[in-house]
C-alpha cells in the first residue's frame, strides 16, 4: 500500500504563505557507526519531542504552554550518514546525493574554493567545514526565542538520554547558525535582495520537487528535495570602497529604488528600465512595480550588464523550472549578524538556503562560466583581486530532504525502520 | 507566403565559427542552405518576429541561449548512471541519444598490457549542412579541413571514390558525401543525429518565435512550456535540454515585444566548459589535453567558444582518458567517456534580439488548451521505450564481453 508523499514543512514556496522571521540551522553528527533501526528509534523519539515543541509544549514545563510562533521543523540527511555511519540501512543513498552533494574541503591552512570552478572561497580562518555533519535540522519560527529554544531542547534531549540510560547518545549536537528576515527586502550591501525569485506556487515547486522516476530504488525519493546551506560572509569594507555606480553595475539594480538597470551610457552611467518605479512609489518592492522586479529577454542592451550579479545568478528567467537545465532554484535565505571579538566587532552576511530537485542545479550555477563560475559576485569589478574576497564561505553543505507521508514516524524514517 | 526581403541575402552569414577562410562561393552556398531551410521550415518562421537577416534587427542585444550538452532524455527515462553508460555506448548511443546539438566519439587505444582503454573524446557541434556545402563546392577545402582535424590527408578516393573529384559535378560530389560517414563515426567531424541539423535549429527557434498566449479568467497570459508544446502537438520535444531552451528563450523575447534572429556567424557553439572540474595526478589538466578548434572568435574576445573540442592525451603519450579525474566537491571519478565531459559543457547558437515594440491584443496566438491535460511526464515519454531497447542491447553486449 502506498501513501501520498509531499514536501516537508519549512519550505515556503506556495502562494499566500510567508516564511517565519527567524531561522536556526542546526547540525547533528552521528557519533559512530550504528545500526539503522537503533538510530531510527532514537530519531523517532526526538521527532516526537519536536512535534510537542510545535504545540508549545516544553518537557520541563508540563501543562504550561509557551508560544511556538508558527514553528516549523525540517530534517535532512547528508551523504556521510549513508556512506559511513549507517549499518543495515533500509534505503541506499539517492543517486544525486552521492554524486553532487559535497563541497570541497577547505585547505589545511584555511580558505580554498568550495567547488572546482567556483569563484566562492572559504574564509581564511575556515580550516574545516562545519556543515558536513550527518543530519541537518532547519527550525523556522516568528521569534528568535522559538528557534533558539529548539536547539536547547535538542541538547536537553540528547543529554538526558545519555544521563538516564548511562549510555552515550548516538547523536552529537554540532554547530548552529541563526538568521533573520529583513522587512526592508534588502541585504547588508544595502541593495534589494531576493526579489527576482520565481513566482509562488507551481514554478517554485517544480524547481525543487524530485520528479517521478522509473528507477525502483529511487522511487521513495519522489517529492523530496535537496537543501543547500551556505553561510556567506559579506566583507563590507571591500564593498564600501566601490562607488555607488560601481556597486549598481555589479548588482544590476539602482541602489535606492531597486529598479533593474538595462543599459549604460557612453560616460558609464547606469540607465534603469523606463517607468520604474511607477509614479507614487519609491521602490521596486512597492505595489504596482511587480513587473519591474525581473526583466525579460531582450531588454538588456550592451555587453557589460549581463556580467552583473542578478544576471549571472539567473541566466534563464522563465518560470519553466521543471527542467534541470533551467538551473532555477528556490531560495529561502536569512541574513545574519554575529558579534565577534576582533575588529570591527561583528560579522554580517547571508545564510544562503536553497531547495532544488538535484544539487547539480546549484553546482552548475556556481561553476559554469556562463553563470557564476569563477565569479565571486559578478560585474566588471571582478577584475579587482580584492573583490574576489568580497564574499567568503564559513560553512557549506547539501542534504537530502526526504518526502513526508502520514505513515512516516518522521520524514525519512523509511531509511532506518521497516 | 513570406514577407522576407533582404538587402544582401548572399552574404548575411559568415561560415560557422568563422572557422575556415572560404571564398564567396562557399559563403553563398552556406547562406543559400540557411535561406532554404528557413523558407521550408515546418515551423513557418514568422519574419515579423524572427527575421532571417540579423541586420534587420536594430537596438540589438545578445540573448543568452545555451543548455547543458549531456543527453537529458535517458536521464528522465532512467537515471544519470544509465544515461552515461548508454550515451558512451559507441555509435548506437550516439545515434539515439546525442540529440542536444552536441555529439562525441570516444577514441580507444591499447595500453601496454594490451587492454583497450579510452584515450580521448572528440566533441563536435558542427552542422552537417556546412560540411555538405564544402564537400560539394570545394574538395580542396574539405581535404584541408580534414587534414587539420585528423592530422592526415585523406585521398580523393577516400572522400569521393574517384582520383579526381574536380571532374565530378556538384551533384555527383554531393552524392558521395556519405563516404564521410565512417570518418565521422570514428572522429565526430560534424553532428549526424537526425535532429541536430541546421533545419532543426531553424525549426525550433521559428517555433518559439511566436506570440503564443493563453487566456485565463479572460486575461491574456504568457503560456508555459507544457501548454505550448502540448497545444502545438510537439510534446516529444519538451523533455530535452535543447529544444525547450532554444524555443522558450525565443518565445520569452517575442512575448516581451522583441524580434529575434540568429547572430552572425550562425552556428552551434560550445559556449562554456568548466575545465577546473578535470584533473590529472592532482593537478589541473595539461593545456595540450584540451584542444578547442573550428572557431575563430578571438577578435571578439570569445576565444573559448568553439565547435570542436578534443579532450585527452595524444597517441604519443603513455596516458589515457581514464587517468583524468572529474571532480564535484569531494566526489571524484575517472573520465571513461564523453557523457561526463558533456555535463560540464554548455552549447547554443548565437541569438540576437531587439526592435522592441508593444504587442497588440490581435497579435497574440491564443492557444486552445481547454480540456487538455498539459502535464508532461518526461519519465513516460515515448522515447523511453526506444531507450529501453538500447539498454537491453547494451546489457547484452556487456554479457558478451564479460570474462
Amino acid at each position: 500500500m502506498s501513501f501520498e508523499t509531499k514536501l516537508q514543512e519549512g519550505i515556503y514556496y506556495d502562494k499566500g504563505i510567508k516564511p517565519g522571521n527567524h531561522l536556526c540551522m542546526t547540525f547533528l553528527s552521528v557519533r559512530d557507526q550504528i545500526d539503522a533501526p537503533i538510530l531510527g528509534k532514537y530519531l523517532s523519539e526526538l521527532w516526537t519531542m519536536y512535534d510537542e515543541l510545535k504545540k508549545g509544549k516544553i518537557r520541563d514545563l508540563p501543562n504550561h504552554i509557551v508560544p511556538s510562533n508558527h514553528l516549523t521543523i525540517l530534517i535532512g540527511f547528508g551523504i556521510n550518514l549513508f556512506k559511513k555511519k549507517l549499518r543495515n540501512a533500509k534505503r541506499s543513498a539517492p543517486d544525486q546525493l552521492e554524486k553532487y552533494s559535497t563541497f570541497k574541503k577547505p585547505l589545511p591552512t584555511g580558505g580554498g574554493p568550495i567547488l572546482q570552478g567556483a569563484g566562492l572561497m572559504y574564509d581564511d580562518d575556515i580550516k574545516t567545514n562545519p556543515a558536513t555533519e550527518d543530519i541537518l535540522i532547519q527550525f523556522i519560527a516568528d521569534s528568535q526565542l522559538a528557534v533558539d529554544r529548539c536547539v536547547v531542547e535538542t541538547w536537553k534531549f540528547l543529554n538526558d538520554k545519555s544521563f538516564y540510560s548511562n549510555e552515550e547518545s548516538p547523536l552529537v549536537l554540532g554547530n548552529s547558525y541563526t538568521g533573520f528576515q529583513r522587512d526592508d527586502f534588502r541585504s547588508w550591501i544595502d541593495f534589494h535582495d531576493g526579489i527576482s525569485n520565481m513566482e509562488s506556487g507551481t514554478a517554485r515547486l517544480e524547481s525543487m520537487r524530485i520528479k517521478e522516476t522509473n528507477i525502483d530504488q529511487e522511487k521513495w525519493t519522489q517529492n523530496g528535495t535537496y537543501i543547500s546551506f551556505m553561510r556567506i560572509r559579506t566583507d563590507l569594507s571591500i564593498w564600501r570602497k566601490l562607488s555607488t555606480v560601481e556597486q549598481e553595475l555589479a548588482v544590476g539594480r539602482n541602489k535606492l529604488t531597486g529598479c533593474p538597470i538595462i543599459s549604460i551610457t557612453e560616460s558609464g552611467l547606469p540607465v534603469v528600465i523606463d517607468g520604474c518605479p511607477v509614479p507614487g512609489t519609491s521602490e521596486v518592492t512597492e505595489t504596482g512595480n511587480e513587473h519591474f522586479k525581473d526583466i525579460s529577454e531582450g531588454v538588456i542592451k550592451g555587453d557589460k550588464l549581463p556580467e552583473s550579479h542578478i544576471h549571472k545568478a539567473n541566466m534563464k528567467r522563465s518560470n519553466d523550472t521543471f527542467l534541470r537545465d533551467s538551473n532555477r532554484i528556490f531560495r529561502q535565505g536569512y541574513e545574519f549578524f554575529e558579534p565577534i571579538d576582533i575588529s570591527p566587532g561583528f560579522r554580517v552576511g547571508l545564510n544562503f538556503v536553497s531547495f532544488q530537485d538535484t544539487p547539480r542545479r546549484l553546482n552548475d550555477i556556481l561553476t559554469s562560466t556562463n553563470w557564476l563560475g569563477k565569479a565571486n559576485f559578478g560585474g566588471s569589478i571582478e577584475s579587482s583581486a580584492e573583490m574576489k574576497r568580497f564574499l567568503t564561505i564559513r560553512a557549506a553543505g547539501y542534504y537530502f530532504v526526504p518526502p513526508y507521508s502520514k505513515v512516516d514516524k518522521f520524514p525519512g524514517s523509511s531509511i532506518f525502520l521497516e | 507566403m513570406f514577407l522576407f526581403v533582404s538587402k544582401n541575402l548572399q552574404t548575411m552569414y559568415d561560415v560557422p565559427g568563422f572557422s575556415d577562410n572560404v571564398n564567396e562561393d562557399i559563403k553563398n552556398a552556406w547562406n543559400e542552405a540557411v535561406k532554404s531551410n528557413y523558407n521550408s521550415s515546418d515551423s513557418n518562421p514568422d519574419p515579423k518576429y524572427f527575421p532571417l537577416d540579423p541586420n534587420d534587427i536594430r537596438e540589438s542585444s545578445d540573448a543568452k541561449v545555451f543548455w547543458f550538452a549531456d543527453p537529458q532524455e535517458p536521464q528522465h527515462c532512467f537515471d544519470e548512471r544509465i544515461a552515461q553508460q548508454l550515451s558512451d555506448f559507441g555509435i548506437e548511443g550516439r545515434k539515439l541519444l546525442h540529440n542536444e546539438y552536441c555529439e562525441y566519439t570516444i577514441v580507444k587505444r591499447q595500453d601496454s598490457s594490451g587492454k583497450l582503454r579510452p584515450k580521448r573524446v572528440n566533441v563536435t557541434t558542427e552542422f552537417k549542412a556546412y560540411w555538405e556545402c564544402v564537400a560539394r563546392r570545394d574538395p580542396n577545402l574539405l581535404r584541408k579541413i580534414l587534414k587539420e582535424i585528423l592530422g592526415i590527408q585523406p585521398s580523393w578516393q577516400d572522400l569521393y571514390g574517384v582520383d579526381d573529384p574536380f571532374v565530378l559535378t556538384e551533384q555527383m560530389r554531393a552524392a558521395k558525401f556519405s563516404r564521410l560517414d565512417k570518418i565521422n563515426t570514428d572522429n565526430a567531424l560534424f553532428m549526424s543525429h537526425p535532429i541536430n541539423g541546421l533545419s532543426d535549429l531553424i525549426y525550433i527557434v521559428g517555433f518559439g518565435s511566436k506570440p503564443y498566449a493563453v487566456k485565463r479568467n479572460g486575461q491574456i497570459e504568457k503560456a508555459s512550456r507544457e501548454e505550448i508544446f502540448t497545444a502545438k502537438r510537439v510534446r516529444s520535444l519538451a523533455c530535452r535540454h535543447a529544444d525547450p531552451a532554444a524555443s522558450m528563450a525565443a518565445y520569452g523575447a517575442v512575448f516581451g515585444g522583441n524580434q529575434v534572429a540568429f547572430k552572425n556567424p550562425l552556428g552551434m557553439y560550445i559556449q562554456s566548459f568548466n575545465t577546473d572540474a578535470l584533473s590529472f595526478q592532482g593537478e589541473p589538466l595539461p593545456e595540450k589535453w584540451i584542444r578547442r578548434s573550428r572557431a575563430n572568435f578571438s577578435s571578439e574576445g570569445q576565444n573559448e567558444w568553439c565547435q570542436r573540442l578534443v579532450i585527452g592525451p595524444s597517441d604519443e603519450e603513455p596516458y589515457f582518458l581514464d587517468d583524468i579525474k572529474i571532480e564535484t566537491g569531494e566526489f571524484k571519478e575517472p573520465v571513461v567517456g564523453g557523457f561526463q565531459i558533456l555535463k560540464s559543457i554548455e552549447v547554443g547558437p548565437l541569438i540576437t534580439t531587439g526592435n522592441p515594440k508593444s504587442l497588440l491584443s490581435s497579435d497574440y496566438l491564443i492557444l486552445d488548451i481547454t480540456g487538455i491535460n498539459t502535464a508532461i511526464k518526461c519519465n513516460k515519454a515515448e522515447v523511453c521505450s526506444e531507450i529501453q531497447q538500447l539498454k537491453e542491447q547494451y546489457e547484452k553486449s556487456k554479457l558478451h564481453t564479460s570474462p
